[in-house]
């Protein structure tokens, strides 16, 4: 009965293609709106936690901005901030790049074994640096990827030693892995660097007032020496690296500055950009604005299906009153028009959804901050194409009430 | 005349023959024409709102600070003879130089603390920046113990109370001293109400630069004290020059000075500002015209299927001896009807929908500008008439008769 009911609506609908085509898309469009935002949402947020290492999302790097001479890092803040925040803080690790004059060696970084896991680095070969190399004041060196091939292009740099002006002379131990692709090419907000955008994003940079950061781009080039810095004791940590749960880094951020400024440092401190839209208050209200134009979207589209299923009915009284004399129940007529909507809404709902990925896709691609992604949201697609299908339902109760007090006889003798 | 004023008449009975559909199709036309309307304030709004706020921060003061770069590990700061050079190469009707350093703020009565931008100057401060006060005054020249607040501070410590006569304990470089408040300056920045998390580099912004957050709290220094380093001048430039062309020469000449120190116009720093926000604006205008095309599709739709389930009315005017011109002319004068009507009660919602927006979920008043008000009732007429001519002229060229007969 039900099926035979069901049949006939989707028969009607296939008997006006231009009509139901053009509902569709409107419904279409409105389901696509839905989906748009939360696909964003998602894909950011499932990229800011999967690869945090790579994305720099687990990330905060700290440098001083030192006006005057007093206020610099010593390697002791380096220990006082791991006491510090040892409960909430990954890793923690000081770092310190110099060139030598000449520069005919790569710089030379001072730092400690925690870099290793700071920096998100894996080795390639030997060992890293170790406590007692720190307490021993050993001097080894780890090579950069590029410091590696720059200084031994045909020979394992293991066991050899590398001569720096200035500086003494260090056995090599170990040679780390060059980085991501993706994470040498992202300065410290996230910001790809290729990115058509690219340009604009560093005059924005500028122009709200962000420092030159030469010590914080001397970490991404892949070419440094990394030394114990007990070996090498002028040497001071000019930036602080560490790693937490990306879902904290903005509090843990606010903390540091204010644990810093409280010392008596100036402390200019970077995270990823993408955070205060993921998990700042921010994100509550663009979710619930968005939330505000998707129903506004259905609203429309709920309003034009209406309108149009109301005039179809105007035009199929005569069909309607030739129904009825054949013997079909008010309440046959009645569902036919709730299931020609609800099956117009329902199909627009399934279709919209892939173009809501189409759009975040879009989104994506015109965006220069790397974390910023888009995945299929499943919950929320099953929420929208649902309420959508259920306005259009609703919407097919004007029309259906319309149809059934269609009275055949008058209809009928009028022709 | 009468001629038009007949088939008015008739167009209007129309519409109201069928006052369900007519009903249906006015919302509808309505509701999407608003949402485009409501969407092109919004971002309009957002442009004039960071325009009228960026206006504020003084367009004829030119800062000279010590370079901000992490590099220049330690710089020379400025001494007083520099502060009078400075005055002296650019002409500056009002002067004052300044120290500038984060420091933590404790009220001991809440218990809350903030942190913010320290800045030492001196009383000449007040009148560099177009001065507007909340509430108290600006500090007197070298008046010690005392202190001015940015209204963002106050309001992060005391709320809506009145911030006069409270007591700060302040931390800065690691010392702490103990301010009373004055003064309470206003915020320029009313676009921030809201949307101020989403200074996501608020933390990476260099110390010198922080100053035009307008976030800080201002105290008398003592720049002939050798404690008290010069980190930078802010000074208001004479109005019969142009504080750019100031700046330029400024730069130059500290240059051959030898003085480390950067020049610039905030009138300069403005138009790089507002020449970044049309750039997003223009990014974001993308999505009204995404919504425009959806929306003329709509009404596309809703005018080709109201024509299409009137064959057999149109078809009895042809008997009855209309021309069809005149029955193109009733149906688009018809819809023509309709498209104003509904694009005035978008007008009405779309108001209604910014103030409602305004109140609850922005910082700023949505923009109805009247040039892009009238592109979307345009857009919404003209689709709609476009919608009607060509389906009501292919309606009108059906052989009546067999129109009829098949029905």
């Amino acid at each position: 009965m039900f099926g035979r009911l069901i049949l006939n609506a989707l028969r009607h609908l296939a008997l006006h293609p231009v009509r139901t085509l053009l509902v569709l898309q409107g419904v279409i469009w409105g389901t696509a709106l839905g989906v748009f935002p939360a696909a964003v949402i998602h894909g950011s947020l499932k990229k800011a936690e999967e690869e945090a290492a790579v994305q720099g999302t687990d990330r905060i790097l700290i440098a001083l901005e030192q006006l005057e001479a007093e206020k610099a890092f010593e390697w002791k803040d380096v220990g006082w901030l791991r006491r510090r925040y040892a409960e909430d803080v990954r890793h923690v690790t000081g770092m310190g790049v110099y060139e030598s004059e000449d520069r005919k060696t790569p710089p030379v970084m001072a730092t400690d074994p925690e870099a290793l896991a700071s920096r998100a680095l894996t080795l390639t070969a030997g060992r890293f640096l170790r406590d007692a190399d720190i307490r021993d004041a050993s001097r080894v060196c780890v090579l950069e990827h590029a410091a590696a091939s720059e200084l031994f292009p045909d020979r394992d740099p293991l066991g050899q030693s590398v001569e720096v002006a200035e500086v003494g002379t260090f056995e090599v131990v170990g040679v780390v892995a060059p980085q991501d692709v993706k994470s040498e090419n992202m300065d410290e907000f996230g910001y790809e660097s290729g990115h058509v955008m690219s340009r604009f994003i560093q005059d924005m940079k500028r122009n709200i007032g962000i420092v030159d950061d030469g010590q914080v781009k001397e970490l991404r080039t892949g070419r440094n020496i990394m030394v114990p810095h007990a070996a090498v004791p002028t040497f001071k940590p000019y930036v602080i690296e560490m790693r937490a749960d990306p879902k904290a880094i903005l509090e843990l951020r606010d903390r540091l500055r204010r644990d810093l400024i409280e010392a008596g440092f100036q402390p200019v401190i970077f995270t990823n950009a993408v955070l205060p839209f993921l998990y700042g208050r921010t994100l509550d209200t663009l979710v619930e604005l968005n939330r505000v134009v998707f129903v506004l979207a259905v609203m429309v589209g709920a309003s034009i299906v209406c309108a149009l299923m109301v005039l179809s009915v105007v035009e199929r009284q005569r069909e309607i009153a030739i129904r009825r004399v054949e013997g079909a129940r008010r309440w046959h007529i009645g569902t036919q028009f709730i299931v020609e909507t609800g099956t117009i809404c329902a199909v627009g709902g399934v279709l919209g959804v892939p173009l809501g990925l189409g759009l975040a896709a879009i989104r994506v691609w015109f965006e220069p901050l790397g974390t910023v992604d888009w995945t299929f949201p499943p919950m929320e697609s099953a929420v929208i194409v649902a309420v959508v299908a259920v306005i259009g339902l609703i919407g097919g109760l004007l029309p259906a009430w319309r149809a059934v007090r269609v009275d055949p006889v008058e209809i009928l003798r009028y022709e | 005349m009468n001629a038009l004023k007949n088939m008015l008449i008739f167009a209007g009975r129309g519409l109201t023959r069928r006052p369900l559909q007519t009903g249906l199709l006015l919302g509808a036309m309505a509701v999407a024409l608003a949402g485009v309307m409501t969407i092109m304030a919004v971002l309009a709004g957002v442009n004039a709102q960071v325009y009228r706020d960026l206006q504020r921060v003084g367009l004829d003061v030119v800062n000279v600070q010590m370079v901000p770069n992490l590099q220049n590990l330690i710089l020379e700061p400025l001494a007083m003879e520099d502060v009078e050079w400075i005055a002296e190469t650019s002409g500056a009707s009002e002067l004052a130089p300044f120290r500038a350093e984060l420091a933590v703020g404790v009220d001991l009565e809440s218990q809350r603390s903030e942190e913010f931008l320290m800045l030492a100057t001196t009383d000449k401060w007040g009148d560099i920046a177009p001065l507007e006060l909340v509430e108290g005054r600006f500090f007197d020249e070298r008046e010690p113990g005392v202190c001015v607040l940015d209204e963002w501070v106050a309001r992060r410590f005391f709320g809506g109370a009145s911030a006069l006569g409270r007591m700060l304990f302040v931390e800065v470089g690691g010392e702490t001293w103990v301010f009373e408040v004055v003064g309470v300056l206003k915020d320029p920045f009313e676009i921030r109400k809201k949307f101020d998390e989403m200074d996501f580099a608020g933390a990476a912004r260099s110390t010198l630069n922080r100053a035009l957050e307008f976030k800080s709290m201002y105290v008398a220094g003592d720049f002939y004290d050798e404690r008290d380093a010069i980190h930078g001048v802010a000074l208001k430039v004479p109005s019969d020059r142009d504080a750019k062309q100031v700046a330029a020469n400024l730069r130059q000449e500290s240059k051959r000075r030898g003085l480390s120190v950067i020049a610039w116009a905030r009138s300069q720093w403005v138009d790089n500002v507002i020449h970044g926000a049309d750039f997003t604006t223009q990014i974001a205008s993308i999505l009204w015209i995404i919504i425009l095309l959806v929306t003329g599709v709509m009404i596309l739709t809703i005018s080709l299927v109201a024509i299409r389930e009137r064959y057999r009315e149109l078809a009895i005017r042809r008997t009855e001896g209309a021309r069809r011109l005149q029955v193109v002319g009733q149906l688009l004068l018809e819809n023509l009807l309709l498209s104003v009507v509904s694009g005035g009660i978008a007008i009405l919602l779309a108001r209604f929908a910014g103030r409602l927006l305004e109140e609850r979920y922005l910082s700023w008043p949505p923009t109805f500008l009247p040039g892009e008000m009238a592109l979307a009732l345009g857009l919404g007429v003209g689709i709609g008439a476009l919608a009607t001519v060509v389906p009501a002229y292919r309606a009108a060229s059906l052989d009546p008769v067999q129109t009829l007969r098949v029905a």
